[in-house]
Parts: structure tokens; sequence; C-alpha cells
């Protein structure tokens, strides 16, 4: 007689993970590092609920059968939850309603298996099947993606073999410390001040009177942050790096793994390594750069993990985050900003320095951009800048290059029209000119602040955009020849993020 | 035996599907609910097709006497 085992449940535990994960490889290159203890949490819990409900109940088929059910509904739950949203059911349908029938669902199938007479031994080899498949499904996507990504050769290419002559550029006598400062989604004054009757004058003006260039008139070239940094981190604009992989399989995998090592491996950090700078990353906590492991200091403030927390939303857990788990993240993330804005300004290196930060204003703009008190939370966060600036220049013994820059500005106007699925609707948008217009300018005029000293603010200009930031320092500090490009701005719709549309004009000021 | 190559058509179609399942775009972490589905759908169906074998012989004689009227003989 065989004996049947009930393996189901382990396997069951793993897909959810594996599937989120493979989804989202392009933005995770040491992703398996990252979904290692989540694993592992999974596979152990329903290895433990398993034992304890065989030993409870003595027959480990009718254990497994329920411990899969259990799984099952716990990692299915937030995702039925986005899938109501999407079709609009969210009204009726909510938290509480979909908890209960959860409840009944595990209460009514647990009685019913508990008290069967019937030999599970068919049953058992069916879901011993469906979760080799489930398991096998997203493993044999994450194979066939990572020889995608590998195939498609999408490491940067050094200077040497971009043909660049890296020592013919001669390196100032004494380098200055570089700070490049991204504030996410951080607007235009102007912006401010229309569409947020928000004045942040006291910030431009403590700037100003410090020796910085506010270019008032700056636009950023793409309206997300996955473009804008590999954008000016490489000085250069996306087309060139995504149109040969448009035409390709699996394209859109591709092109963000392609942004993922461009923000990590980028020509800044080359360009600076060669003339000896040590490189120090600080994280905002994003997925999008959470660490750099091309800097001598991949990350010196620890970063947060947003893998488990979109993880996190599609289990039955989903419901406690409005109290514990966002609280906790965004915790989290202020406790990063509070340790970049403290320890950049006490960095323990010997120079000269560069210094990558990307500050997170989540807490007045990812969840709060549109609430009453995001003037009040933006001016409390401009004096925390404004103490964090005092702080490197009185640290610093030669007077640094800073730059302080929006990757990209706010976006409630666009937010005025979504989609049923909570996303902007492309059509009505397009639809809507004037709206579309003031989205746009909402979204691509960007704050951006540039201490060049030692006549440096001479190159600077009012409409200066983030693809040209390294190439008027470079140009005038270290003698380089990169010339300026034209300030053009690209915007693009989700999900089809890699599509670009010159807004140049309709975003100028 | 037939178990064997049960699981290694299983393993055989999870590959095909998976080359031939297309991406959809998204930006940053995204739960990607729909390949979720899919793949939970894919491996129902499975289920359904192994089940269907399994339980091949009762399914028939239920079907048999559906339409020839008479009743299923009783278990011996």
């Amino acid at each position: 007689m065989k004996r049947t085992i009930a393996f189901h449940p382990i396997l069951f535990a793993m897909f959810p993970i594996l599937s989120i994960f493979t989804f989202n490889m392009g933005q995770m290159p040491y992703g398996e590092r990252q979904i290692a203890i989540p694993l592992l949490v999974s596979v152990l819990s329903a290895a433990a609920i398993w034992g304890v409900l065989s030993l409870i109940l003595k027959n480990s088929l009718k254990a497994g059968l329920i411990t899969s059910i259990l799984v099952l509904l716990f990692f299915s739950y937030g995702h039925i939850y986005s899938f109501l949203i999407a079709a609009n059911i969210s009204f009726t349908i909510r938290y509480p309603h979909l908890t209960a029938l959860w409840m009944i669902i595990i209460i009514v199938s647990g009685a019913l298996i508990i008290r069967t007479k019937r030999d599970l031994k068919n049953i058992t080899t069916i879901l011993n099947i469906m979760s080799i498949t489930l398991a096998l499904l997203p493993t044999a996507n994450y194979l066939a993606n990572k020889a995608m990504i590998s195939s498609a050769g999408l490491k940067t290419k050094t200077a040497e073999q971009s043909g660049e002559n890296v020592a013919a550029i001669k390196s100032p006598v004494e380098p200055r410390d570089i700070y490049y400062v991204i504030l996410d989604g951080y607007s235009n004054e102007t912006t401010m001040k229309e569409v947020f009757n928000c004045d942040i004058s006291d910030f431009t003006s403590f700037l100003k009177k410090k020796g910085f260039f506010v270019a008032s008139k700056s636009r950023s070239n793409y309206a997300f942050t996955d473009l804008s940094i590999p954008s000016s981190l490489n000085m250069k604009f996306l087309d060139g790096d995504m149109d040969p992989l448009r035409k390709k399989q699996r394209a859109y995998l591709l092109i963000t793994a392609r942004l993922r090592t461009m923000l990590e491996d980028h020509k800044v950090k080359d360009f600076l390594k060669a003339r000896g700078y040590k490189l120090i990353f600080f994280s905002s906590g994003f997925q999008v750069d959470n660490q750099n492991r091309y800097f001598d200091v991949p990350n010196r403030c620890g970063r947060d993990n947003e893998f488990m927390y979109n993880l996190l939303n599609t289990t039955a857990l989903a419901p406690l985050h409005g109290y514990y788990v966002v609280k906790k993240l965004e915790n989290a993330r202020e406790k990063i900003t509070s340790c970049v804005q403290d320890e950049i300004t006490k960095i323990p290196e010997k120079g000269p320095l560069f210094v990558f930060a990307h500050l997170d204003v989540s807490h007045v703009n990812m969840f709060h951009e549109a609430a009453p008190s995001y003037c009040g939370e933006l001016k409390a966060y401009n004096k925390r800048l404004e103490t964090m600036v005092s702080g490197i220049l009185s640290a610093s013994k030669k007077p640094p290059i800073i730059v302080l820059q929006g990757d990209h500005g706010t976006k409630t106007i666009l937010d005025e029209i979504m989609g049923e699925d909570g996303k902007w609707d492309m059509n009505k948008l397009l639809a809507n000119e004037p709206l579309m217009d003031a989205g746009l300018r909402q979204r691509m005029r960007i704050f951006n602040a540039y201490y060049f000293p030692a006549g440096g603010e001479a190159k600077l200009y009012d409409s200066i955009t983030p693809v040209n930031t390294f190439r008027v320092m470079f140009d005038y500090y270290f003698g380089a020849d990169f010339k300026l490009m034209d300030d053009r701005s690209y915007f693009s719709f989700p999900p089809r993020n890699y599509e670009f549309v010159d807004v140049t004009e309709r975003a100028k000021f | 035996m037939n178990r064997i190559y049960l699981t290694l058509r299983v393993t055989l179609i999870c590959f095909l599907i998976c080359f031939l399942f297309a991406h959809t775009a998204h930006a940053y972490i995204d739960i990607g609910a729909g390949s979720y589905f899919f793949q939970i759908a894919v491996a129902s169906m499975l289920g359904i097709m192994v089940s269907v074998k399994i339980y091949w012989k009762i399914i028939k004689k239920k079907i048999v006497s559906l339409f020839s009227g008479k009743k299923p003989l009783p278990k011996e």
C-alpha cells in the first residue's frame, strides 16, 4: 500500500511570494535575498499549522487539506480585495465583509473536512499536483526572466568600453565634496504657490542667502523616479537605452532591469571613482534605489522593505495596514529621512566624497499630498533641510558642491481624473487639454537648487533640467567636455511608463 | 510510472505557459494580481484534468447511467 504524503501546504505557502517576486524581477536585482526571509516564515508557518493540526486530528491528510485552505485564503485576501476595488465593488464589499466571508469558508470547509469519512488520498494527490504546478510556474518564469536579463546585456559600459579617455581629463588639485540630494516629488516654488497656495519663499531665500542658485524655471526630464534619476546620473536621455529593448520579448522586464542597472552602475559614479572619490549612498527606503552595491558605502541609514509591505498587502493582514503596517512603514521612512539628514553632515570617511541621498518626502507627499496639512508639513520639512544644508556647509573644510533637486513634481491635478482601477485615466486626461496641461506643469516643474562655489554658479541657468546637472558640474570643476543637452521633458502614462511623449513646450514656464 | 509521466507532462506544460506568458507593464513593486490568479487558474485546470483522470470510471458510469436511464449498479 503506497503512502500518500500531503506536501501541498508547503508549496502553496511558497507560491504567493515567488509569484510577486518574479512579477517584479526587473525592480529587484538582488531580490533572491529579499524573499528568503518571507519565504522561510511562510513555509515554517504552514508546516507548523500542519504539524499542530496533524497532532490534533491524528490525520495528516485532513490537516494538510485544512492548512492549504488556510494558506490560500490568507494569501488571496488582498488580491481579491484589490480585484473588488478594480471592479468597483469596493463600495459594497469592505474589509469586514470579506473577513466574515473568509471566516465562514474556513469554518464550513474545516467542519466538512474534519467530519468526512472519505479517503482523502485522491484529493491529496490532486492538490499535490496543483501545488507543484504553482511552485513551478513562477520558478520557470524566474529562470526565463533571469536568462532574458543576462542575455540582453543590460550592464552599463565602462568609460573605457565606451571609448572615453577618462585619464585625459584632469582632476582638480583639491577636489570638492559633492552632495547630490534628490527631494522626491518636490515641485517648483511657483507650483507650490499656484496649486497648494503654499509659499516656500522662506526656504528659497535661505538658500540664496547661503549662496545657492535656485533654478526658478526648472523642469524634470521624466515624470517618474525610476526614469528621472537614471537619466540624471547617466547624463543622458533614456531613449537610446530603451529603444533596442522595446522590440524584444518581455520588453518591460528588460527595460525595468536596465533602468535598475542604470540607477546603480552609472556614469557619474564611474567619472568620480576614476578621480579618487569615495562614494557614499543614502537610500530613501524606496525599492527603486534602496542600496547601491557599487558605492563604497552602499547604504548608510538602512532601508525599509517595500517588497514586504506589498506582500503583506496581499494577505489577510491587509486590513491591519492602516493601524499598524503602514504606520510602521511610514515610521521606517521617517527614521531613514531623519537619519540621512543627520548623518549626511558628519560622514566619517575622508574625501573627496560623492554623496548621493534620495530623501523621501512621503510624509508630506506620497500619502498626504492632497491633505490640508501638506503645506505645513512641507514647511517643517524645509526647516530640516535648512539645518541639513547648514550642517554640510559648516562641516566642509573646502566649500562643497551641493545639489537639491526634485526628481519630479507633485500630481494632485492629474489625480483628479482617475480610472476605475485607481490610476490616471489616460483617455479622459488626453480629452481634457486644460487639465492635462495644468497636470503636466505640476508634475514636470521641479524644485532645483545648486551650490556651485568658486564661480560655478555663472554656468547655471533658470531653465536647467537634471540631465545637465552633472554636465555643467563636470565641465566647470573637472575641465570635462560633456557640453549641454537640450532641456527636454518627457511624460509617460502608467502603466506605459516607458513610452515617452515630449511635453517640453506644454510644461515650459 | 503513470505518475512520473503525469508529473513530466505537468512540468512541460508549466514551462510552455511561462515562456508564452507576457509580463504586463508596472512601476515599482506591483502585487501582480492578474498574474497570481492566472497561475491559480492554470493549476486549477490541471487539477480538474487530474481529477477527471482519477475519477474517470465513476464519471463514465454516471454519464452512461444518465443517458441509458438505468440506475448505476450498487457497489459490490
